[in-house]
């Protein structure tokens, strides 16, 4: 065999493949509807969202996810700048909480009745989540390549001075339910349990909302948002 | 405002979404690169042997943009004016993880292998031997065939894509096919039969 003749083997081959992946249907999984938050504007920021679009988001796992993965370039001076922006944190030591994960954020922002705030440990990493433990991936997640899961602290004013706060964890897991106990910055502390999905599912799973929490307790610090996580 | 000047191109795109967050021109940028991207991601799913997750293909045009965004400064940079070969260099790599990401699991009901070509294109050992072989090829070496032959691009396409020069690109492009060559020749019985024109 030449290596010509190799080339237009190679060719003929690729060529029966594109024509096999043209005739099958349109993909079906991922809806885009004309209230889908452009893709320019989900990379802009959270805060670039009216309203209407972040209230669009929280039900929409494509925008969801466009809105999530976007650029973690940290916050400005001013705080609070879109569900990536978070700060790197040193891993907790507290023996207390042997799987405990220091997490901080920029702080969430008065406004909108929900405010989402991202946690993770590492912000630089793409896409930003918290690493989960060898052990319980293999215990909750069918899939065992997921080794981040992006956890979202939603905080509705549901009255004046506190908040009610959930987690939503992206993807959920599909073996069996995720505890998370998040400690606030305050000192307050709260046990989410976020559902399984069914297997192989890849969706946003979300927990039910928690007792209230006093404001201050998820007020930034001079250093901005700092709490715990504690995943089983 | 109506656009009168010349056709802009890719980098010019990027540069006037980045620097002056104009979205009318990132929204260019995706209407122009969009179907051929979608079109794309279904080629590698089926490459890597999971036409059961075309339906992804939005999924990842999507992540790959994203990329572009989180990497717009070092692409601006980097000199080129299209970005075509680029953006479809991600996404095969997009598409790559989604596959591992999506591995099948036991008991799972095993999916369609994808649609070999007929024998009217290729005999049936000429098709698997190349397929096994080029499965056996290096990731570098597996990434200039694949970008070269099923995405169509030219050699220097194929370098911008993968951050390296023309020679560079042209000097894998040639050991991979050497080492197919050899490959493909062990693995039939009789060579002379893939000679056949």
């Amino acid at each position: 065999m030449t290596s010509d003749r190799l080339e237009e083997l190679l060719r003929t081959l690729a060529r029966a493949e594109r024509e096999a992946a043209a005739g099958t249907p349109a993909g079906s999984r991922v809806v885009r509807t004309p209230d889908c938050v452009p893709l320019s504007r989900a990379a802009a920021g959270a805060d670039a969202l009216t309203p209407a679009e972040r209230g669009h988001v929280a039900g929409c796992a494509y925008c969801a996810a466009a809105v999530g993965r976007a650029p973690a370039d940290g916050p400005p001076a001013d705080g609070w700048k879109g569900v990536w922006a978070v700060r790197p944190a040193a891993p907790a030591r507290d023996p207390d909480l042997p799987r405990a994960i220091a997490l901080s954020a920029g702080g969430p922002r008065p406004g909108p009745a929900t405010v989402v705030l991202a946690l993770a440990e590492d912000p630089a990493a793409d896409p930003p989540g918290v690493a989960l433990p060898p052990e319980l991936v293999a215990r909750l997640f069918s899939e065992t390549a997921i080794t981040h899961v992006a956890v979202e602290l939603i905080a509705a004013e549901a009255e004046p001075g506190s908040w009610v706060p959930a987690v939503r964890v992206m993807p959920g897991p599909d073996l069996g339910p995720l505890t998370v106990v998040v400690a606030f910055p305050g000192g307050e502390a709260r046990t989410f349990v976020v559902p399984a999905n069914p297997p192989g599912s890849l969706r946003v799973a979300e927990s039910a909302p928690a007792a209230p929490v006093p404001a201050v307790a998820v007020e930034p610090g001079p250093g901005g948002w700092r709490g715990e996580l504690k995943l089983s | 405002m109506t656009d009168v000047g010349p056709p802009r191109t890719d980098i010019d795109l990027l540069r006037a979404y980045t620097t002056a967050a104009d979205d009318a021109a990132f929204t260019a940028l995706m209407n122009r690169h969009e179907e051929g991207m979608t079109n794309a991601a279904r080629v590698w799913f089926f490459r890597f042997g999971r036409p059961d997750l075309a339906d992804l293909d939005g999924q990842v045009v999507q992540d790959a943009f994203l990329k572009l965004l989180k990497r717009a400064p070092q692409v601006i940079a980097g000199g080129f004016d299209e970005l075509g070969g680029w953006l479809h260099a991600v996404v095969r790599t997009t598409a790559i993880d989604y596959t591992r990401r999506n591995k099948p699991r036991a008991g799972d009901p095993v999916s369609d292998p994808p649609a070999p070509a007929g024998p009217r294109d290729l005999p049936p050992d000429v098709y698997f031997a190349l397929r096994d072989c080029l499965a056996a090829l290096a990731d570098t070496d597996r990434a200039v065939i694949e970008l070269h032959y099923w995405g169509e691009l030219s050699l220097a396409e194929v370098a911008a894509a993968l951050s390296a020069n023309y020679h560079t690109a042209a000097r894998w492009h040639r050991n991979s096919l050497d080492q197919m060559l050899a490959c493909v020749s062990g693995r039939l019985a009789d060579p002379d039969v893939g000679g056949q024109s």
